[in-house]
């Protein structure tokens, strides 16, 4: 595509212009990797290092060792927490929201539409919305501070959009193979699993790489929901952490903690990056 | 004219709805939609959480106009809003036009999507740690610049910086988004209008003047609408950047009704805090859904 325009119009301007968006973009990402370099660097200093030398200082020494303490400070707990939260919340809720998305989709029924709408709405609720009475409310059941209470509260948080995109798309999906499965003779459930879930993947995957991002970051209601740091998850944890740093002033290891935490979804970002690209601009627009 | 042709096939799905509806729906229902309508409830209680709520009308929505932290909070919301917005959309779209035309395009946008990957509390504490003025290399970059006067600068310790930092540091984390939204915008701009302009002798900034521009703009009005819902509701980055401070030069409606709720222990106060700020974002919302419906066949 550049190469059409360029060939009608090879007009020093345009060379100029170009080369300043090319220096203007080149700076912005070198900051961020920049910003990013300081974040590894520091992680590999001493304490004495952090304060004495200059920020761009290469460590004298890499003290992997940073990465061990800061493991063990806590952020392993977190880490297995957050796993245990995201695995679950993302495969139940995709369940869940996989057999609603049958039933709007594919069973003809009075309410149908109106069903939908009551999920849409879900999309539009800013969390703020719900979340005194939802403390309360796990407080009540006895879920509050627990890793279950979130998981339960991360799958239901997953639905609305999920079961929003999951049913545009089966709705879109060809009705042979399904009806073929009930002229065999199998049942809905049967024809579900076998024929629908598999058809569904496409979709599947992406939302379970999205959701997953969102999840293993959520910050506000694992914040209100997790009042005890025994159960909390990384990005709670790491607020956690950051606060001690300032009276502990074990900031190096504070650094090797965050660069830790990050490596999952920065890996699987890297896999998966027009996955996460076409999700979050549907996403996002939920609003 | 379906249900006929497979009637038996339906009748026997049928049969699977509620099996297959109820899951969905009786987590949605108690997670989201119960606490939604209590919020109402408890919005016209005075409770501290303890003991019976007390019925006290409007009592909690009058406080609130009245209520000078809040008043104040509601201004630092509209800043950053309004200077969040002011830098975010036209970074967005200068990004998303330079990465499809430049060559490395697609590495430049690897790049500027990648903070979306890290948590909020990891880039928040990123840029917190960075514009620190002992261990931080903002100091040192302006340091080499020649300008002393602004290394040794508390970028977050002054209520005059505080919240710009703070801005800055969350449109760096979330701005890849808006350059795909802006991708995805300026693909459906049909090509031959482009390329006809240009055979017509028109300069990069005249085609995106007069074509690319008016054809995106009723998707940009929609992007607007949803910022300001986003933004309204900032609050991880406030969180982890100043809590607030400095002398609440960044407290947000957000972190405002977060406190009184858990640590000021204001059910009731909160909750009329959270409907007004629910009733703005839903607003919002429906507006954004219109517009969106009015544009050429948007999809989402």
């Amino acid at each position: 595509m550049c190469g059409s325009t360029t060939t009608r119009r090879p007009a020093p301007t345009r060379v100029m212009s170009r080369l300043v968006l090319h220096l203007a973009l080149a700076a912005y990402c070198l900051g961020s990797v920049g910003a990013f370099m300081w974040y590894l660097m520091t992680s590999l200093k001493t304490n004495t290092e952090f304060f004495s030398e200059s920020p761009w200082a290469l460590p004298a020494d890499p003290q992997w060792g940073n990465y061990l303490d800061a493991w063990n400070s806590g952020i392993g707990g977190f880490f297995f927490n957050s796993l245990y939260v995201t695995v679950l919340s993302v495969t139940i809720g995709l369940f869940i929201s996989l057999m609603a998305s049958y039933a709007l989709a594919r069973i003809p029924f009075r309410g149908s539409q109106a069903l939908l709408i009551l999920f849409v709405v879900g999309m539009m609720l800013p969390a703020f919305g719900a979340l005194i009475p939802l403390y309360l409310l796990l407080r009540d059941i006895g879920l509050l501070g627990t890793l279950n209470g979130l998981v339960v509260v991360y799958i239901a948080v997953q639905i609305p959009l999920n079961v929003f995109l999951l049913r545009g798309f089966m709705v879109s999906m060809p009705r042979e193979l399904e009806e073929a499965a009930y002229v065999d003779g199998a049942s809905p459930f049967r024809t579900f699993v076998s024929v629908i879930i598999p058809q569904s993947m496409p979709m599947v995957v992406s939302l379970a790489v999205l959701n997953t991002l969102n999840i293993w970051n959520e910050f506000v209601l694992a914040l209100v929901l997790l009042p005890r740091s025994e159960s909390y998850t990384v990005p709670i944890g790491l607020l956690g952490l950051a606060i001690q740093a300032e009276y502990s002033a074990q900031w190096v290891q504070l650094f090797a903690g965050l660069i830790l935490t990050s490596i999952p979804m920065l890996v699987l970002f890297a896999i998966a990056q027009e996955r996460i690209a076409r999700g979050l601009t549907f996403g996002g627009m939920k609003g | 004219m379906k249900t006929r042709r497979y009637g038996i096939i339906d009748r026997q799905k049928r049969r699977m709805l509620i099996p297959f509806l109820l899951p969905a729906l009786v987590l949605y229902g108690a997670i989201t939609l119960y606490p939604g309508i209590s919020t109402f409830y408890m919005s016209v209680m005075d409770w501290g959480g303890v003991g019976d709520p007390v019925f006290i009308g409007l009592d909690n929505f009058t406080r609130l106009v009245r209520d000078p932290t809040l008043i104040k909070a509601a201004g630092n919301t509209f800043f950053y809003v309004v200077v969040g917005g002011f830098i975010l959309f036209p970074l967005a779209i200068t990004f998303a036009l330079a990465t499809k035309s430049l060559r490395r395009g697609k590495l430049y946008r690897f790049l500027i999507l990648a903070p979306i990957a890290l948590s909020v509390t990891t880039a928040a504490l990123l840029w917190k740690f960075a514009f620190n003025p002992n261990f931080g290399f903002v100091g040192d970059v302006f340091a080499a610049l020649g300008l002393e006067a602004l290394s040794s600068w508390e970028w977050l310790g002054e209520p005059s910086t505080a919240l710009f930092i703070v801005v800055l540091a969350s449109v760096w984390h979330g701005i890849g988004i808006w350059m795909l939204f802006f991708i995805s915008a300026i693909e459906r701009v049909p090509p031959e209008l482009r390329e006809a302009a240009i055979l017509d002798g028109a300069n990069a900034f005249q085609v995106f003047r007069h074509i690319t521009f008016p054809l995106i703009w009723e998707m940009t009005r929609t992007l607007i609408i949803l910022w300001i819902i986003q933004a309204s509701q900032a609050f991880g980055f406030i969180i982890a950047m100043t809590n607030g401070g400095p002398l609440g030069a960044t407290e947000v409606i957000g972190t405002y009704l977060y406190k009184q709720a858990f640590v000021q222990f204001e059910y009731g106060y909160a909750a009329a805090v959270a409907i007004v700020l629910s009733l703005v974002v839903v607003t919002l919302t429906v507006i954004s859904r219109r517009i969106g419906r009015r544009g050429e066949g948007v999809e989402y």
